[in-house]
């Protein structure tokens, strides 16, 4: 376990209620989610397909507002997006019309950072993800897996305090997901940022994090948390891994 | 995974697909190379293959969607022919008929094949029945969560009784534990039909979860580099250690990350 046990993420009964058109009731998301994630934390929330956990993440990114309850960033209360925190989405969002090493250069290039820097940035971080020799290519040249890679150098190229990232292996195929976790755990052991991972997926809850928080179905809660002992790198099928997945999968809801 | 493994798995069984000297080329790009398997009568496959190897060429040469460059599709010994022969196609995408009920969508194929109504009305209640939607019949897709639009084209497929029931990926996006809860489903209507199913998937777990024969493909051009028995009774554990035996072989065999 990390011992930077500093709280960098703290959120306070977080509920969040959405209006849906054309329906009287309204739709409970989050009830009163409060949580701490810690410095270089490799934290992940888990939960069945509809728990609020992309909700959770966007109201940590400032994306959305809590309907009830706060959020502080390094102690201070958030008040939207800001620099401090990167995103990585599920389905990429990478600009088309840019090429690999412009759209990782991109939250760079908006903040005015000159040309020679930010390119030298990007290059960094284009190498980290091992994209070497792409850096003029277009998304849609490159494979799923390729493309997440571009959006997780980009959310590391801002230099931002904490990572976000929402399912980010979820468009992938099950194969393709291995790589990606290996990959991304080497990345994160060499540049340790806090993360937030958010994911489905129970094997890869256990694979990538440090701690892993498990939300009920909706309306969402945090039911239980875990720390992961396990050495790393960790193998799927090692007795250990099999046991806490059958712990972790008897305390995930089932949505239907 | 032993020769007379194999062949006592085969001795028992009546061939109802016998596929020869696949071959798909696009242009000069050779992706499926002279794929030669049977499929029995009410078997499980499952192909697994390393990402890219062609899977999605591969089946839309089974399905008859896309000409295959050479060799030949039999379906009960004769060639495949859309006129004769049910081959049922289940897609990544969810492909619920958006503007039929959850009970028309299930209707929609057994009217296609001019079916009496009588039976038409017997294979619907009794495949809601099997996915447990009776009580959303009167729903339209839209008002159903991914999961359960999923199960309807699944039901949709099985109750016309197809000679064979393709499958591509249907629960990858699923999240785990709900996709072990249908792949559960799947197995207890496979069992109650005897459909013949042919199940591809990337996903190695899910493959020794659910066949009973697993075809390996090797990367392309595409061949069938290997074939596994999985003799391990239902319900399969994922942590016992005959069934962790097996994934960790098959993955060793196509791992490429």
């Amino acid at each position: 376990m990390s011992e930077d046990r500093e709280v960098k993420i703290a959120c306070k009964g977080i509920s969040k209620t959405f209006h849906v058109p054309g329906q009287k009731k309204l739709l409970h998301v989050l009830n009163s989610v409060s949580l701490e994630v810690y410095k270089n934390e490799f934290l992940v929330i888990l939960g069945p397909g509809q728990s609020g956990k992309t909700v959770l993440l966007n109201c940590i990114a400032g994306l959305i507002e809590p309907t009830q309850g706060s959020i502080l960033i390094n102690n201070k209360p958030i008040t939207g997006p800001g620099p401090d925190r990167g995103m990585v989405f599920q389905r990429y969002a990478l600009f088309p019309w840019k090429t690999v090493v412009q759209n990782v250069a991109f939250g760079l290039t908006i903040r005015g950072v000159p040309l020679k820097e930010r390119m030298e940035v990007a290059q960094h971080y284009i190498d980290l993800v091992g994209l070497n020799g792409f850096e003029k290519s277009y998304p849609a040249e490159l494979s799923g897996g390729m493309k997440q890679r571009v959006g997780i150098a980009r959310a590391y190229a801002s230099d931002p305090d904490i990572l976000l990232m929402d399912e980010p292996f979820g468009a992938l195929d099950a194969q393709t997901r291995y790589a990606m976790e290996k990959e991304l755990r080497l990345i994160w052991e060499k540049e340790k940022r806090t993360v937030c991972f958010v994911t489905n997926n129970i094997e890869e809850a256990i694979y990538l994090g440090d701690r892993v928080v498990i939300m009920s179905a909706l309306p969402g809660r945090i039911k239980t948390e875990h720390n992961i002992t396990i050495p790393v790198p960790r193998a799927y099928t090692h007795p250990d891994f099999l046991t806490l997945r059958k712990q972790i999968s008897e305390d995930t809801d089932l949505v239907l | 995974m032993t020769a007379d493994n194999k062949s006592a798995y085969k001795a028992k069984r009546e061939v109802k697909v016998s596929v020869k000297n696949l071959t798909k080329k696009y242009g000069d790009l050779l992706v499926l190379d002279n794929i030669n398997f049977d499929i029995y009568k009410g078997e499980l496959l499952c192909i697994v293959g390393p990402t890219g190897c062609g899977k999605t060429t591969f089946l839309n040469c089974l399905s008859r969607f896309i000409p295959i460059t050479e060799g030949t599709i039999d379906v009960d010994g004769v060639p495949a022919d859309p006129h004769i022969h049910n081959i049922a196609f289940v897609f990544q995408e969810v492909s619920a008929i958006p503007w039929l009920t959850v009970e028309d969508n299930i209707r929609f194929g057994l009217r296609i094949k001019r079916l009496p109504e009588d039976e038409i009305e017997k294979r619907v209640e009794r495949m809601l029945d099997i996915v447990g939607l009776t009580k959303y019949r009167t729903y339209y897709p839209q008002q159903l969560s991914a999961s359960m639009e999923q199960r309807v084209v699944i039901a949709r497929n099985f109750a016309i009784n197809p000679d064979l029931l393709l499958m591509d990926e249907p629960y990858g996006q699923l999240d785990v534990k709900l996709r072990y809860y249908l792949e559960d489903e799947l197995m207890r209507i496979w069992k109650e039909l005897g459909s013949t199913v042919a199940f591809i998937t990337h996903n190695i777990e899910e493959a020794v979860y659910l066949a009973e024969r697993i075809l390996i493909l090797s990367p392309k051009p595409s061949t069938i580099k290997e074939e596994v028995i999985v003799d391990l009774p239902h319900p399969r554990q994922f942590d016992d250690p005959k069934f962790v035996a097996l994934r960790d072989y098959v993955t060793e065999s196509i791992k490429w990350w």
